[in-house]
């Protein structure tokens, strides 16, 4: 890829690569720095990409790079929720979102970050699989599990509510 | 590529899966429909259908805000148009350089082709034929540098005169209008090496002046005439002790010294001397000089030649 081939996946794949960083570490301050080594990486490497799938590449790249930093420091307890300003859109259920913020937290760091890649980005299995280095079949177990998770969180504060 | 299970039709006891790849839109659209049907079809689970619909995150809307840092702006490339002016320059330019490196290249060449044709060329008459070098032109090694130049040269023996033509020779250099038009007669009044018994060359001898090559540089000089040659102590132009190579009467062979200039048997009949004149570059210039024995065709004026030939050896 050509240097404007990689400014052009700055500018069409940086907000996303950031949404799933935040939503991953639900820090800002790692996600900010996960997009720039993520680009970073990508820049050093661009002879060696295809253009057409420097997304791909590229998420590939944060989502080892995202890994490797909560393996670092191990942290697993996540903010309750993020800053007002990352709010989604409400559902029709206002608090929808505020219980399924907090049904991700349920979930383990490979079931979160499929859902976010399903979910937030479209990938598909295969793609997914490509990025995270497990097979199709793991993928699809892993986030029907994660579904059931998700689903059985929301029955039970649906209870509640 | 569609992730289903369409070896299978959905039922009752497959339908979790089912929904769950029909959210992830991950079943073709048979299996799509056949989803639809099966909710349709099956009331009660469209409730369990609905709250796996609602474990979908939608995307939010979120901006990387530096993300100007991550842009790498490349240098925008200056595009110079060319004009004809200018590529009329460069060809000027280029033939300029071109005519010069040929002239280089040339003039080397003559240097190398003069250096290997630096033979002695001299054509010293020897005794058995001396009177068919009065008069003839001397061939050289090189065509092109060939100055060869036949002077008659008449004196009155009694008189002890020198002609006027050689006179006029040793005089200005310039007596001959034809060798201002070679480049290469510098040497000629280097050749006026004092002979004491000029004076007693009879009418017509001739004197023979070949140049080598073109490269033969002798510089002009004071010309030294007389007769005693202990007076002649360097040669105008050398710049180092003259190499005399001289021949006896006796045996004829060449025998050399390094000294000042100096000619001792120079005098002697068929003598042959040979005058280093410039040792420069590796190479002696000099030339030969010999005085031809009496004509036996020209008894009755007891006629002698000298015949001088210039030479260049490189060592």
């Amino acid at each position: 890829m050509t240097a404007e081939d990689y400014n052009d996946c700055v500018k069409l794949y940086a907000d996303g690569l950031y949404r799933f960083m935040l939503k991953s570490t639900r820090q800002v301050e790692d996600a900010r720095d996960l997009v720039q080594s993520s680009f970073e990486k990508l820049w050093e490497h661009r002879s060696e990409v295809n253009a057409l799938k420097c997304k791909s590449y590229l998420f590939t790249i944060g989502y080892h790079k995202m890994i490797d930093l909560n393996r670092k420091n191990s942290r697993m307890e996540f903010r309750e929720s993020l800053p007002d300003h990352l709010e989604v859109a409400p559902r029709a259920y206002p608090r929808l979102k505020e219980v399924l913020e907090k049904a991700l937290n349920r979930l383990n760091e490979r079931q979160r970050s499929l859902v976010l890649l399903k979910d937030y980005e479209g990938y598909t299995y295969e793609e997914i699989a490509e990025i995270t280095g497990l097979n199709i079949t793991q993928v699809k177990v892993t986030l029907h599990r994660a579904r059931l998770i998700l689903k059985e969180w929301l029955v039970s504060v649906e209870n509640v509510l | 590529m569609y992730f289903n299970d369409s070896a299978m039709d959905i039922n009752r006891n497959n339908y979790e899966t089912f929904f769950l790849l029909y959210l992830d839109r991950e079943l073709g659209p048979a299996d799509m429909q056949a989803v639809e049907k099966f909710l349709f079809e099956n009331t009660d689970l469209q409730k369990e259908f609905a709250l796996l619909q609602q474990t979908i995150f939608l995307p939010a809307e979120m901006v990387f805000e530096p993300k100007e840092l991550l842009l790498h702006k490349e240098e925008k490339r200056r595009v110079v148009p060319i004009y004809w002016i200018r590529i009329a320059a460069s060809i000027l330019v280029m033939i300029t350089a071109g005519w010069f490196i040929l002239a280089e290249v040339s003039k080397n060449h003559k240097g190398e082709m003069a250096r290997n044709n630096q033979a002695p060329v001299a054509n010293v008459s020897s005794k058995k034929d001396p009177v068919n070098t009065v008069g003839k032109r001397v061939k050289t090694n090189t065509d092109q540098a060939n100055l060869t130049r036949e002077k008659g040269l008449t004196e009155n023996k009694n008189s002890g005169e020198i002609p006027n033509q050689y006179k006029a020779l040793n005089q200005t250099g310039d007596a001959d209008p034809g060798m201002k038009n070679q480049n290469d007669i510098k040497e000629k009044n280097n050749l006026k090496q004092q002979n004491p018994r000029a004076n007693s060359i009879p009418d017509e001898s001739q004197l023979a002046i070949q140049k080598s090559n073109n490269s033969l540089e002798i510089q002009r000089g004071e010309i030294r005439t007389g007769s005693d040659p202990k007076q002649i102590t360097a040669l105008a132009g050398t710049q180092a002790p003259a190499l005399v190579l001289t021949t006896t009467i006796s045996n004829d062979q060449l025998k050399y010294e390094k000294a000042d200039l100096k000619e001792q048997d120079f005098q002697t009949e068929n003598a042959i001397s040979i005058v280093a004149l410039n040792d420069r570059n590796k190479a002696i210039t000099g030339f030969f000089k010999k005085l031809t024995k009496h004509a036996p065709d020209d008894e009755k004026n007891n006629a002698r030649k000298v015949r001088v030939s210039v030479f260049q050896f490189s060592y």
